[in-house]
């Protein structure tokens, strides 16, 4: 038994990216393939008096020992007494509890059925002269089957079988709760142009009113309610664990006497995967907002990838994204992992984008002072060990300043980690770049990189470094950076970063379009992979594009209490969430003039 | 522990050539040194349908022998076993899980191409791989995955046998190149799948046949991003098997006499909603003496995994000579 299997619940919640909803009209203009979209959950969540309903009968059942629900279809009664002796056995009894904190998991009796001959195998040869019964019960947690074999004889569970990430035949009201949910999701009633019957979901060829579907990342209870329309069929696939509609997705269905033919089953991984790909790994986004202008969109291995960032009309960066993870263990020498981050299908990324990204606000107490665009990646079967998750989160503010965030959510092979995140920023002006020095600022006349640790000076603001792009004028334009040393409220605990600056060239690429794995895991100094565009000699500065490179050193913490970039697995309402402790890094990057705007404020 | 999608190790059973992408550790080893008399037929032997038998072994990989240097390496025990999935070394190595501690080798050459896809033996006792990255391209690099290796039987030394022409250039999208090998016996030909150049919209990979002397491409079949492929022969003719890398499904085409393709080719059987993850695609694929088809199974979406331990599914089938179609053999009426 492994109770601990990832679940997302808390995972999607944090998703709150905005929803397009694709009208059936512009579906005869859209390739099949691409017909389909990923719904946020507070969008998708079933109406609140289905989800109520649900929930209160699950709390029923939690306080129950054991926690599972038992099957509340008409039985006879041989079925009802082969369901009370195995809900009674005390090692189903252990099914329902998990850890940490012996804690209840939610799980629920789907069938219960006289064996077949064909299900007699030799630990069962008892129930060749006898009546028994297969009880099939399903663990939410740990989107597992468990058949229970019930000798009714001797009134004893004989054997059992745990079958990992398998689901079996739902019960009929979770099929009329599955219908409920697609039939009132307003996305699904925009889809077809009109609500539908639940009965509309009947499929006539297999005579069932659900298709087969899987929810393969969540691990989620997952079917899919197929509305046919023409020669069309919409996929609906319904989160039976979250009472959520995950997506939809329009296929094409073929006809062979009168019967629509099943089509290749849409998935949650499936879809993810098209709609990804389809709007953000294959083309830019346009995002204008707060007097920021800017594209997006997912790359091969870079990241989220922002480009031609403007401020109020001034060209501000060219790019900004994220190159390399870097993850070492001090256990062993050399042992670690270099991961890239991108798409999720087809790119040479190994922590992938499942969801899209989102845009929301940012807030100073209940004003909104900016946006954040964030990119979630994750690899399969987080949060368990040599699993990652990584967040990718640019903040752009309405006075000018932009921050470039990184943050490791674990929980990686160990405790004893240290991540190093590249983050490669392509400025679009010409500039000088400075260092603050203790009392003035000290020009870098040619490329180098630096570590920015405790010895090195900031300005009483914070301030370690300075672009300066136009000093000509009373009114000087650049930019400062700070690095961070935990004053950004993020929960962050300081960056120590290596910094480095390159020169930009116009005929060689030094990673202006996507880079392949840039450095190795392991290295504990500056030698991180941007060190690579240092010339030797290394280049003069002065009236050049410059790169700034930013890796600052994340040290992982899966003590108690001080949990740091890392991601433990607790159960609640009877399923397992991830508790998440993120290590947000990365500079501020704030204009001349926003950082004298405020000097000048009482 | 194995922690990659498409490396494997090799042990040998009874004379029949395993690829295992499971926990080494866990693993019941076979002698890499024996090879009995009776599990070796002459390829003319094989070549031969034959009525009288209906259970005639249809695969041709039976002339298919251990490396001779390996002879001369007597600290090494006779379940020892080759590996391209170990967590720690890069490249190929020589495993011995039995002594105590467990014993490593490598050649310097053995580790000089990155990490490796599975391998195959021919008649001589030559091992066959490819490069193929894992969680990055750091010791991979794109432009260097799409070439064939060879370790040769007496020296053990790793070297290039061939660079393979790819349809379309490197791209960003696929760090992949060539990604599965067989040798057959009988017109001791090498068969590779490829899949450089192909990208998100167009499937340019393809399958060769070389010279496993000279590395010379032979024939060629366009068009197919394929992983892992074998042959065998039903009914009197000889197919390439091959999993599609785009989808969880098993094809065959046809080879002459020569070993050239021919016709079209033809679904043989899916994968789709098999094991837990319902969408393997097949990484390798074995035909065992009594003819019963062994495919592994793995999620692959073109991409890089994270080092976590990659779940495998193995799939067996038999084909039904009634329905004319391949059928699962489960091994307890509730697998998946």
């Amino acid at each position: 038994m492994h109770y601990l299997t990832p679940n997302f619940c808390l995972f999607y919640r944090w998703h709150k990216y905005s929803v397009t909803v694709l009208l059936s009209l512009l579906l005869l203009h859209t390739p099949a393939w691409a017909q389909g979209q990923l719904l946020s959950p507070k969008s998708s969540a079933a109406p609140p008096e289905l989800i109520q309903k649900q929930l209160a009968h699950r709390a029923t059942a939690l306080k129950r020992d054991p926690s599972i629900i038992p099957l509340a279809a008409k039985l006879d009664v041989l079925q009802t007494e082969a369901q009370t002796i195995a809900l009674s056995d005390a090692r189903v009894k252990t099914l329902a509890r998990g850890q940490p904190g012996n804690k209840p998991l939610l799980l629920e009796v789907f069938g219960v059925y006289p064996l077949r001959p064909s299900d007699i195998v030799e630990q069962i040869a008892q129930c060749r002269a006898r009546p028994c019964y297969r009880v099939e019960i399903y663990g939410f947690a740990a989107n597992a089957t468990f058949l229970v074999f019930v000798d009714l004889t001797d009134k004893k569970v004989i054997n059992s079988v745990t079958l990992p990430r398998a689901q079996p035949d739902i019960p009929e009201h979770l099929t009329q709760l599955a219908l409920e949910i697609a039939t009132q999701s307003p996305e699904v009633i925009a889809a077809l142009g009109e609500k539908p019957e639940t009965s509309a979901a009947l499929m006539a060829s297999t005579k069932t009113s659900l298709n087969r579907t899987r929810c393969e990342r969540s691990r989620h209870l997952c079917v899919a309610p197929t509305f046919v329309k023409g020669d069309r069929a919409l996929w609906v696939i319904v989160d039976l664990t979250d009472l959520r509609v995950v997506g939809t997705r329009w296929t094409q269905v073929g006809r062979t006497a009168g019967a629509v033919t099943p089509t290749r089953p849409v998935t949650e991984a499936r879809l993810q995967n098209e709609v990804i790909t389809e709007k953000f790994c294959e083309k830019e986004t346009v995002l204008k907002r707060d007097g920021w202008n800017l594209n997006y969109m997912l790359t091969s291995s870079d990241g989220l990838r922002v480009s031609d960032v403007s401020f109020n009309g001034a060209a501000v960066f060219d790019s900004v994204k994220l190159v390399d993870w870097h993850v070492s263990y001090s256990r062993k020498d050399a042992f670690g992992y270099s991961d890239a981050v991108g798409c999720p299908f087809f790119s040479q990324s190994a922590v992938i984008a499942a969801e899209p990204p989102r845009v929301e606000d940012i807030k100073d107490g209940d004003k909104v002072v900016g946006f954040a665009l964030t990119q979630h990646f994750w690899s399969e079967g987080w949060p368990t060990p040599c699993n990652y998750y990584y967040i990718q989160r640019n903040e752009f503010y309405a006075d000018g300043r932009f921050r470039p965030m990184a943050a490791s959510v674990g929980r990686g092979c160990g405790t004893d980690g240290t991540y190093r995140p590249v983050t490669r920023i392509a400025f679009a002006e010409r500039g000088a770049f400075a260092e603050w020095g203790g009392k003035s600022w000290s020009d870098w006349d040619r490329e180098r990189w630096q570590l920015a640790d405790e010895k090195t000076d900031t300005t009483q603001e914070g301030f370690r470094y300075r672009l300066l792009t136009e000093k000509a004028s009373e009114k000087p334009k650049g930019f400062y950076i700070a690095p961070s040393k935990g004053q950004f409220g993020d929960g962050g605990r300081g960056d120590t970063p290596y910094v480095y600056v390159t020169k930009r060239h116009t005929n060689r690429d030094e990673g202006d379009s996507d880079m392949p794995t840039l450095g190795p895991c392991c290295n504990t100094n500056h030698e991180q992979g941007p060190e690579k565009f240092i010339d030797t000699p290394p280049e003069p500065l002065a009236d050049s594009k410059l790169v700034f490179w930013y890796v600052p050193i994340l040290k992982n913490d899966g003590r108690e209490g001080k949990e740091y970039c890392w991601a433990n697995s607790v159960i609640e309402n009877g399923l397992v969430e991830p508790k998440t402790f993120p290590c947000f890094s990365g500079p501020m990057i704030t204009p001349l003039r926003a950082a004298a705007a405020s000097e000048k404020k009482p | 522990m194995s922690r990659s999608t498409l490396a494997c190790v090799h042990v040998r059973a009874a004379g029949a050539v395993i690829a295992l992408a499971l926990p080494v550790l866990a693993l019941p080893y076979a002698t890499i040194h024996a090879q009995t008399a009776a599990t070796k037929p002459t390829p003319a032997a094989a070549a031969k349908p034959t009525t009288a038998q209906p259970e005639a072994r249809g695969d041709v990989i039976a002339c298919r022998t251990n490396p001779r240097f390996i002879s001369s390496m007597k600290e090494f025990s006779s379940r020892s076993a080759f590996s391209t999935s170990e967590l720690y070394k890069k490249g190929l190595v020589l495993i011995d899980n039995n002594s105590t501690p467990p014993k490593q080798f490598q050649q310097p050459s053995w580790s000089a191409f990155g990490w490796l896809a599975g391998i195959h033996y021919d008649d001589k006792g030559n091992i066959y791989t490819v490069p193929a990255p894992r969680i990055n391209v750091f010791d991979n690099k794109p432009e260097d995955q799409n070439r064939v290796l060879k370790v040769d039987t007496l020296t053990g030394e790793m070297k290039q046998l061939t660079q393979l022409p790819s349809a379309a250039p490197v791209n960003e999208q696929n760090p992949y190149g060539a990604l599965g090998v067989a040798f057959d016996c009988e017109t001791r030909l090498l068969y590779v799948t490829s899949i450089a150049g192909s990208t998100r919209s167009k499937e340019v990979g393809r399958i060769f046949a070389i010279d496993p002397d000279t590395g010379a491409v032979k024939f060629t079949r366009d068009n197919v991003d394929a992983i892992g492929l074998h042959l065998f022969r039903r009914d009197g003719e000889k197919r390439v098997y091959y999993g599609r890398a785009r989808d969880p499904e098993i094809w065959s085409v046809a080879v002459d006499k020569s070993g050239a393709f021919k016709g079209d080719a033809r679904l043989e059987v899916s994968l789709e909603g098999m094991g837990p993850r319902g969408d393997d695609r097949a990484r390798r694929i074995n035909f065992t003496p009594t003819n019963e088809m062994i495919v592994w199974g793995i999620e692959f979406s073109v991409n890089l995994v994270a080092p976590t331990e990659k779940q495998e599914t193995q799939y067996r089938f038999k084909f039904d000579v009634k329905e004319k179609r391949w059928v699962r053999q489960l091994d307890s009426p509730f697998q998946q």
